[in-house]
Parts: structure tokens; sequence; C-alpha cells
């Protein structure tokens, strides 16, 4: 299967969802859902082939949007394995939330539990909505998004 | 005695000799494990946020950090992420000698997991072996690169220095050290049956969970899964090299620790192929060696040390986003960096490392098995604390 091929195979599975396919040859698919419509979208990937998510990444755009990231791909078709599907999401700056796709994909237990504890999106139904990298007693801006500033040292310090 | 009042909390480290940097946390029933939750976190040193502070070189020594023996693979997906970005691709001699350490590192990143399992298992021997011969390994490396272990060897658009002189030599005295001694290894440790009755049967994950749990490596490979980007999506040099991927169907322990034997033999094989077939040609894109001034580019010549160019100290990246995936020796390394184009740092980079991927092996496999083999799964896994909290 070639990028045209599939990307087209993919535009006609999640057209009706208001899937927006774009893509950067020769293998990266970039798919733009609503947050209402990213389960359905995410079980149409995986009965598809795409079994497993390699990465979930959340994006800050202060006082704009957050934007949700799941780098998904195929171990069980090594054809499919070329590809690397990115199903993104937005999501509203002042109200971060969206639902898990850990019933989709359990490999993303770890991953939104980490943008959860460092960039403070609020995955729904994911039952580790708690810390894991910071202490638990952390309070305060979730050190991932841009108003958090890193202090930094002059070399005279 | 009712089920609920029988079952203990049992707390395994942070202090722990056999927990690494990380705790444990365990219900058991007798010395049966009923859950097991990996707490992480120690050693956490939050790279994706001090990457948006740093300059995009000075992340080369940041992102290799926390895998400490097995540098190579995170310099690598990162440097390919910021070449794809910035639209330049290193020559074909950079490419082989980027493949050459990948494969040096491949190997002792694996004999120093073999080593930590063995003495997590009582075996002192093999962790004293595995880690003496580790060192031939650590020393070619740093014959050719200068360090021991945080190589920072591998830059956009090539790598720091061209091979030493008489050092294929070298490499081949050290490859058919470990040949012979491979022999030692199965006598004393791979076939001996206390090594057998710890690790065969134990902590089996059956080929659909590896799938499902999207674990990584060797832990995926000895599940019969025979994913390796190398072959998938190849880079470097890998197109042009003859190896094979190594796979298991047990999934048990001992079938993990039998991959990464095999992926060792199969890494001194590609080593060969490198150094025989690496050809002649410069180090450095040609675009950058023509910014170095030509004093300097004359040094270049006479040592086959690459200087930097100007450019940088404050190197301008293209705005765009630009996946890539390597696998190392624990397994596949993800880096997804963005950049906006205007700053002189990515705006947002994500580092996923195989261990982060693998952590959630430590929930599946140890249900239902004895506190005594906690330790046997752990090592098997290759896990290494410090790469998966980054």
């Amino acid at each position: 299967m070639n990028f045209e091929e599939l990307k087209a195979k993919i535009e006609s599975e999640l057209g009706d969802l208001g899937a927006e396919v774009s893509g950067r040859e020769p293998n990266v698919i970039d798919i733009k859902v609503d947050k209402e419509k990213i389960v359905e979208a995410a079980k149409r990937l995986k009965s598809m082939g795409f079994d497993h998510v390699k990465a979930v990444t959340a994006v800050d755009f202060p006082k704009e949007r957050f934007e949700v990231i799941y780098h998904a791909s195929s171990y069980s078709d090594l054809e499919l394995a070329y590809f690397i599907v990115n199903l993104r999401t937005s999501l509203p700056y002042d109200d971060p939330k969206m639902p898990t796709l850990l019933e989709v994909w359990p490999s993303v237990l770890y991953q939104e539990q980490e943008e959860y504890d460092l960039m403070g999106i609020l995955f729904e139904g994911h039952p580790r909505m708690e810390r894991l990298l910071l202490p638990e007693t952390y309070e305060g801006i979730p050190p991932l998004r841009k108003e958090f500033k890193v202090k930094t040292e002059g070399i005279n310090v | 005695m009712t089920v609920e009042e029988r079952i203990l909390e049992l707390l395994i480290g942070p202090q722990h000799p056999a927990s690494g940097h990380m705790r444990l946390v365990a219900k058991i029933d007798g010395d049966i494990v009923v859950e097991l939750r990996p707490n992480i976190g120690y050693v956490h040193r939050s790279v994706e946020k001090l990457a948006e502070v740093k300059k995009y070189l000075h992340i080369i020594p940041l992102v290799e950090r926390p895998s400490l023996a097995d540098t190579t693979a995170n310099n690598l997906a990162y440097v390919m992420a910021l070449e794809k970005l910035l639209g330049i691709e290193a020559p074909p001699r950079a490419q082989y000698l980027r493949t050459l350490l990948a494969e040096i590192n491949r190997i002792h990143s694996h004999l120093y997991g073999l080593g930590i399992h063995g003495v997590m298992i009582g075996s002192s021997t093999a962790y004293m072996w595995c880690f003496g011969d580790r060192e031939p390994f650590i020393e070619i490396a740093q014959e050719l690169t200068g360090a021991r272990l945080t190589y920072s060897y591998i830059i956009p658009g090539g790598v720091r220095r061209d091979l030493p002189q008489g050092f294929e030599d070298r490499v081949e005295k050290v490859l058919r050290y470990l040949e012979n001694r491979m022999k030692d290894y199965f006598d004393i440790y791979f076939n001996n049956p206390v090594t057998r009755a710890r690790l065969e049967g134990v902590g089996v994950l059956t080929k659909e969970d590896a799938i499902k749990l999207g674990v990584t490596g060797p832990n995926l490979r000895a599940s019969g899964v025979p994913y390796d980007v190398r072959k998938i999506e190849p880079y470097a040099a890998y197109p042009e090299l003859d190896f094979e991927v190594v796979t298991r169907e047990e999934g048990d322990a001992l079938a993990r620790v039998f991959v990464r034997i095999g992926e060792i033999q199969e890494s001194m094989k590609i080593i060969r192929q490198v150094l025989k077939n690496i050809p002649e040609g410069p180090i450095f894109h040609e675009k950058y060696v023509k910014m170095v001034p030509p004093k300097l580019r004359e040094y270049m010549k006479e040592t086959g040390e690459v200087k930097f160019p100007g450019t940088f100290a404050n190197l301008r990246v293209p705005a765009g986003e630009a996946i890539s995936r390597v696998e190392g020796g624990r397994g596949e390394v993800v880096f997804y960096l963005i950049s906006d184009g205007k700053s002189l740092s990515p705006y947002r980079m994500r580092m996923v490392t195989p261990s982060f991927r693998n952590v959630i092996l430590f929930e599946h496999l140890t249900k239902g098995h004895r506190v005594a083999d906690i330790p046997a799964i752990y090592g098997s896994l290759d896990y290494f604390p410090p790469e998966a909290d980054r």
C-alpha cells in the first residue's frame, strides 16, 4: 500500500466523522477530528490495523487551544507499520478535557497519565488521573505549559 | 481469614537494591503477587521542558543523558527529526559511521542489561562477566568518539569524527574476543539449570498482549512480532546491510534473554559489513563544510575531526513538524519535534523512550507469580528507570 492509497482509504473510512486528512510524504498521515468524534475515529483506525499508540503528545498554544496528538501505527500488519498516523484534536484552553482512548488502545495508559500530570489535560474515563512523574504533593501550573517559566542561572552563580 | 485480610501491601523500593530508582507497590497473598503497580518518577529530569529553553544543538547532550548505556539511539533519533526539519541529509560515509556506533552501542547496552538481569536472579558471575566484556566495546566506542558513553557523536549533517587509523583491526579483535567468550556464557549462565529454572515459563507475554500494550524492542520480538524499525523504516546505512530480525515465539523471560543474545550476534555481523563496505567521502554535509573558515577546513581534512560552523551556535530551523523513530538497544525511540520557525529552541519536543513504553509490563506480567519472580521478570525487560522518567 502506498501513501496516496492509504490516505484515500482513511478519508473514505473517516469521512463521515468530519475528519480532515492531510499528510507528509512519505509516511506520515495527519487526521484532525473533533473531540466528540475521536473515540469513534480511533475505533475505525484500529479496525484498519493501527493497533498501538507510540506516543501521546499534548501541545500548548497559550490562550488559544491545546492540541492532543496520538501517534499510532501497526505491529500486526508490517506493511502498515511503515506508516505513522497522527490522530489530532483541539481542546479549548480554559477547559482542556477529552474522552480517554484507553478502551480502544490500552497502550495509552501511561502516556495519557503523563500528559495529565505534566500538561494538565483531563482524560475523562481514564482510571488514573493522578500524579505520575511529579511528586504527589505537587500543586501549581502543570510544568509543560508555556506559562510555567524555567528559571535559569547565569554562569557566575 | 478472608482473602481481603490475607492480602498484604509490600513496598519494594525506591531504596531497595533490586528495585532501581523506582518503587514497586505489590499486593501479595502469601508470596503470590495479586497486583503490582510501578511507581515511577523518582529520576524525572524534565527533558521535554528543558528542550524548550535550550538551543537545538544543546539538546543533543540533553537527550542522551536519561538513557545511559543506550545513548546513540536517542542521539540519532533526535538528529534525524532535526534533519527532517532542516531538509538536509548526511553523506553516505557519515550514515555508515552512525550505523557503526549504533551497533557497538547496541552490543554493550545488551551486555549491560544481561548483566543486571544476572545479578537480579543471583548470578554475580554473569554480572561481572557482562560488565567486564562490555568494557572492550566501550573502549572502541571511545576511540571513535572520544567518550565512553555520552558520545554526542551524531550531529545535524553528519558525525563529529572520522574512523581512526587501524580501527578495523582493533574492532575485529574485540569481536573475535566476544565470539569466543559467548561459549563460556552458555556453559556457565544461559544453559545453567538454575538460570533455566528461574526464567523458563516465567512472565509470559503473549503475542496479542504484546501488540495491544504497545511494548517495544526485544520484549516485543520475544513474543513473536518481527517488528524492527531498522527493517520497517530503514534509516542510516541499514537499507544496504544484510541482517536478520531475531524473534522468539515463547514470550517468557528466557526468550527475551535469547533475543538479546541473538541481536548481539547480528550486530557483530553488521559491524563487520560496515567496516568492509564503508564508502570514502566526506563525513559532514557540504553546505556546512563551506561555512567553516578555510584554515579550520584544512584542519578538518588532516585530522578527520569536524569543526562546527558558526551557524550551529544559533541554528535556525524552518517551521514545521517532524517525527522520527530509531531502533535502540532497548527498543524503539520516538521523537516528535515542532518548530515555530522563529525561536532558537523547539516549540515542543516529545521524547518517548522504550522503557517508558515497557513500564506497562510490570503490572501485566507479574500477576500470579511469586514474589521471587519479580526480579526475574524485571531484569528480563531491560527496564531502565531514568530512561522511562526522562
